[in-house]
């Protein structure tokens, strides 16, 4: 094997096995620049000596540093497809079905700059005008930085996040402000409300309220494992019965919790808490 | 059940009296009735084997390519069967003939077959790859019972192209499974007819096994075990929508009779972290559909 390969291939299990991030055999090449970018930064030559590096216990911030390069937080909405679908078109209805609701509360965590949680909004939004059965949605929007929740809340995007959607959906959902923004217009049925939260702050947990779904995407990554099962233990606590676990799509609770059941959908998983609450 | 039986024998009258059914390759049928027979060497098998110089360059292909990623260059079947091991070079075969059985047969548009061969290549590997986390070892007949395990619903489609293509309707609007769509419109369902074709073809018992059972692992009466890795590679391969759409895919892996009986069965389970492996399975799919590029070129 080539040697810079065998560096990405080694890089790759050695951030799985610290974040539970998978870095998927489309994203290996973006994966390789990064790599080749901080070694620039640190003046290392040998990417063996940047997996010394990435592997050193005193030096664990270079899984940090790694991670934030290739995690750059998403710009565009439905940058990830296939959950929101899935969370959409068969966890929500499948909860709502299974305990006979008609008002679901859902708690996204991490805002970026709010292209994530707005995808989710219009897509229930066009789920409720599919179905006849009427559903009022609560929505908690929380995250670590108190910037990126006032973003979220003025949900204001640039062209560049929504040129690719369609015409229509463009026009029923956002109007144009200030010449070149376009705001995400508010939407009947659906209440959202945002909050700062750090996650490994116990403290702050009990403001958020038992939920039937959250969204909770690439954050655990940046903690040790310990504090991975003490957060996804919180996240069942403050899940209904039946309520679904959705992580980033190639983040892995393995090793974390095994007290969700893992669902397949399709290309994407979510995990949901048994019926009874109980832990397995 | 002689109602059921009625129904399987006239549609296999029906279907001989059609067209006759694809054949296996003249050698690849050789092979297979040398590899039952106790006295037979690998010598045996490669002299029958040169006899077919198609399917030999296929075969050693296949062993050079990333399929496998072999470090060294293999140049004769000797060295593929040394290298490989005789039982993965003789499933190979299998593989390869059957995918050869069908390639100049004329299917209504309404039939992708390459998205068919995807979703059963994928499938192959699929099986492949997850049988070797669980720490079972099938020497190739997982790849290739993935591979055909679906082989009834292009015999369906041959003979009887407006009842099977109401089957499909009927199993995508009312998101039934297929094979019992398959029975209330043929009468039968694609295992039945797979089976049949199998036996004819004289393939392994293992593999009609998986054929019949590949729906139902738990009723299989020779390798559950191995029905059970086809089963659930099936369903991953419609988790990674790999030549398959439309249909509802919503899976608890864990509840499934095949995912617990290899819980009791299979060495390494308790360590299997299946997010891992479905993060992983677009991965394995290139490498399926390289299988397939080599099979058909």
């Amino acid at each position: 094997m080539h040697h810079l390969d065998e560096v990405v291939v080694q890089a790759r299990q050695q951030l799985y096995d610290c974040s539970g991030i998978y870095i998927s055999g489309n994203q290996l090449s973006y994966f390789e620049r990064q790599i080749l970018a901080r070694m620039e930064e640190l003046e290392l030559e040998s990417g063996f000596d940047y997996l010394e590096r990435l592997s050193n216990g005193t030096q664990d911030d270079e899984i940090s540093q790694l991670l934030k390069r290739v995690f750059v937080s998403d710009t565009r909405f439905f940058s990830h497809r296939f959950q929101i679908n899935a969370i959409v078109e068969y966890a929500i209805p499948e909860i709502l079905h299974e305990r006979n609701l008609d008002r679901i509360n859902i708690w996204y965590h991490g805002m970026a700059r709010g292209e994530g949680l707005y995808s989710l909004l219009l897509l229930l939004n066009e789920q409720v005008r599919r179905i006849t059965r009427k559903c009022q949605y609560r929505i908690i929007g929380s995250d670590v930085d108190s910037l990126a929740l006032e973003r979220t809340r003025q949900a204001k995007f640039r062209w560049s996040s929504l040129s690719h959607l369609d015409e229509e959906l463009r026009k029923t959902y956002f109007e144009v402000v200030d010449n070149t923004k376009y705001r995400f217009l508010p939407l009947p049925d659906q209440e959202l409300e945002f909050l700062q939260l750090v996650p490994h702050e116990d403290e702050q947990w009990q403001a958020v309220e038992t939920v039937d779904l959250i969204i909770f995407q690439n954050i655990l990554m940046y903690y040790g494992l310990r504090q991975r099962q003490q957060i996804a233990e919180k996240l069942y606590n403050k899940l209904n019965p039946l309520g679904y676990l959705f992580v980033g799509p190639t983040e892995s609770l393995y090793q974390v919790t095994d007290s969700f059941n893992i669902i397949h959908f399709t290309k994407t998983l979510g995990y949901k808490k048994p019926g009874d609450g109980s832990q397995k | 059940m002689s109602d059921k039986v009625d129904t399987i024998r006239a549609m296999q009258e029906r279907i001989l009296s059609i067209r006759d059914l694809p054949t296996l390759p003249v050698v690849a049928v050789e092979i297979m009735g040398l590899v039952q027979r106790d006295s037979s060497s690998v010598m045996d098998v490669a002299q029958v084997m040169y006899r077919d110089p198609v399917l030999t360059a296929k075969v050693l292909k296949l062993a050079n390519s990333a399929f496998y990623g072999l470090r060294r260059q293999v140049e004769t079947l000797n060295q593929a069967m040394v290298v490989l091991g005789f039982s993965e070079i003789l499933n190979l075969v299998q593989s390869v003939s059957v995918v050869q059985a069908f390639k100049d047969e004329q299917f209504e548009d309404s039939f992708d077959l390459n998205a068919f061969w995807d979703h059963s290549v994928g499938t192959g590997e699929i099986s492949r790859a997850l049988a070797t986390k669980v720490g079972l070892r099938f020497d190739g007949a997982d790849f290739t019972a993935g591979l055909i395990h679906d082989i009834g619903k292009v015999v369906l489609e041959m003979y009887f192209h407006e009842d099977f293509t109401r089957a499909l309707k009927t199993s995508r609007t009312s998101e039934t499974p297929l094979y019992q769509s398959e029975r209330k419109v043929l009468g039968v369902d694609h295992t039945e007819i797979g089976t049949w074709l199998a036996e004819r073809w004289t393939l392994p018992e293992r593999l009609v096994d998986v054929i019949q059972n590949h729906h139902a692992p738990l009723q299989s009466s020779r390798d559950k075990v191995l029905v059970a890795i086809v089963h659930l590679a099936n369903t991953l391969a419609k988790v990674a929508n790999i030549g398959f759409s439309g249909d509802r895919v919503v899976f608890d892996l864990k509840q499934d009779p095949a995912w617990l009986l290899l819980e009791r069965e299979a060495p390494a389970m308790e360590q299997f972290d299946l997010a891992r492996f479905t993060f992983e399975l677009d991965d394995k799919v290139e490498r399926a559909r390289d299988f397939m590029r080599i099979v058909s070129s």
